[in-house]
């Protein structure tokens, strides 16, 4: 505050005043206001140049500020995966966040993240916790805070979640630049993966790719969509098998296609765009 | 020739081409400062994505021609083995081949 004015006699405990307040400056970091409170049209007391910080809540950051137990910062999509899109900066939200979806050995695994991953690590835990919490809810179950949900890494990478009523919940994560995306399910491995679709050198997919992939890649209407996808598909079942791709996509072969469905290694996966990724994830 | 660093010549010249490459696929300004050495680690240290590791082998296999499989030479590595991948071991698979 810049200056408090007091005119005339002190207003009194409980005297009801009237209160103006003019916004001078607003800006994405702060907000700067005068006031002005009256009694019967004279002025009693002014404050001029009152400041205050504003932070980077939105309308999905504020229901879950309110009540962590029963709201998901991510959005479900129909398919039942988690969709997070993390487009927070401010290290003030960032810290919001972790303490709000991470326990304490979450917290530290986090320390321990570099600094190329320590963003898409924690947008990850998000989409994480809210998939496995969708999943809770569908069985039935009341609210759930994001830390009574415990999400680690086996040393091989593949994530494991421990959640509350239900005793044996498979978990695949993933992500790519902003876009954190996951899949819960209980009793059966589940495989999930999210990949910008862009063009890349034709070496890159002869990487990828066995040469029956290739002519079915060159027969679709977007080559570079449909290859995009088929990576990702086989990502997703590399993923549901708990191993990654280990720098082999062709490891991995489709071994047929209908359409919107792939299936690749004998498993069936089912795709949607998201902007300009794609999703992939292992059905039934 | 085996230099002060304890490399021979033939691998410090692929060290550098290597990380030459690593720099190219990751793509980012703090990837210019960080240290790439024969014991950098691929998911430690470098924090490789899956796609970014196959970016890796079609950029290999560009540079060093198709008598460097990186690709078939990966998938015959356990899970784990290719966690623990550090660059020195791919330098010396490529010195290997030549």
């Amino acid at each position: 505050v810049e200056r408090v004015e007091l005119f005339g006699l002190e207003p009194s405990v409980g005297q009801r005043l009237e209160a103006f307040v003019r916004i001078r400056r607003l800006e994405p970091g702060g907000i700067w206001a005068d006031m002005e409170l009256a009694d019967a049209g004279a002025v009693a007391i002014r404050v001029t140049g009152w400041h205050d910080r504003r932070f980077e809540f939105d309308d999905r950051l504020w229901p879950v500020l309110r009540g962590p137990e029963r709201h998901l910062l991510s959005t479900i999509r129909p398919e039942g995966y988690s969709l997070f899109h993390d487009t927070y900066r401010s290290a003030f939200t960032r810290d919001y966040l972790s303490r709000r979806f991470l326990g304490e050995q979450e917290r530290a695994a986090l320390d321990a993240v570099g600094p190329r991953r320590r963003r898409s690590w924690m947008a990850g835990r998000v989409a994480a916790k809210d998939a496995v919490r969708a999943l809770l809810w569908r069985r039935g179950c009341g609210p759930v805070f994001p830390v009574e949900i415990a999400v680690w890494n086996e040393p091989g990478g593949r994530p494991r979640v421990r959640a509350p009523f239900l005793d044996d919940v498979r978990l695949s994560i993933a992500h790519t630049g902003e876009l954190a995306v996951a899949l819960a399910s209980e009793g059966r491995d589940v495989g999930i993966d999210v990949e910008r679709v862009e063009a890349r050198p034709p070496e890159f997919w002869d990487v990828c790719f066995t040469a029956g992939e290739r002519r079915a890649i060159e027969a679709t209407e977007d080559p570079i969509a449909e290859a995009t996808r088929l990576f990702a598909a086989k990502e997703a079942v590399a993923k549901s098998r708990g191993e990654g791709l280990g720098g082999n996509p062709r490891r991995l072969e489709m071994t047929d296609r209908d359409g919107g469905a792939l299936e690749v290694g004998g498993r069936r996966v089912e795709s949607r765009r998201e902007g300009d990724c794609v999703v992939c994830w292992t059905v039934a | 020739m085996t230099g002060k660093d304890g490399l021979r010549d033939a691998e410090r010249e692929v060290l550098e081409g290597l990380a030459e490459l690593i720099r190219e696929v990751i793509g980012e300004t703090w990837a210019e400062d960080i240290p790439i050495t024969m014991d950098t680690s691929f998911e430690q240290d470098l924090e490789l994505e899956s796609i970014e590791l196959v970016a890796l082998a079609e950029r290999v296999r560009e540079r060093y021609g198709p008598g460097v499989d990186f690709t078939g030479w990966l998938s015959g590595m356990e899970l784990d083995q290719v966690i623990a991948l550090r660059v020195g071991q791919v330098v010396e698979f490529i010195a290997q081949c030549r």
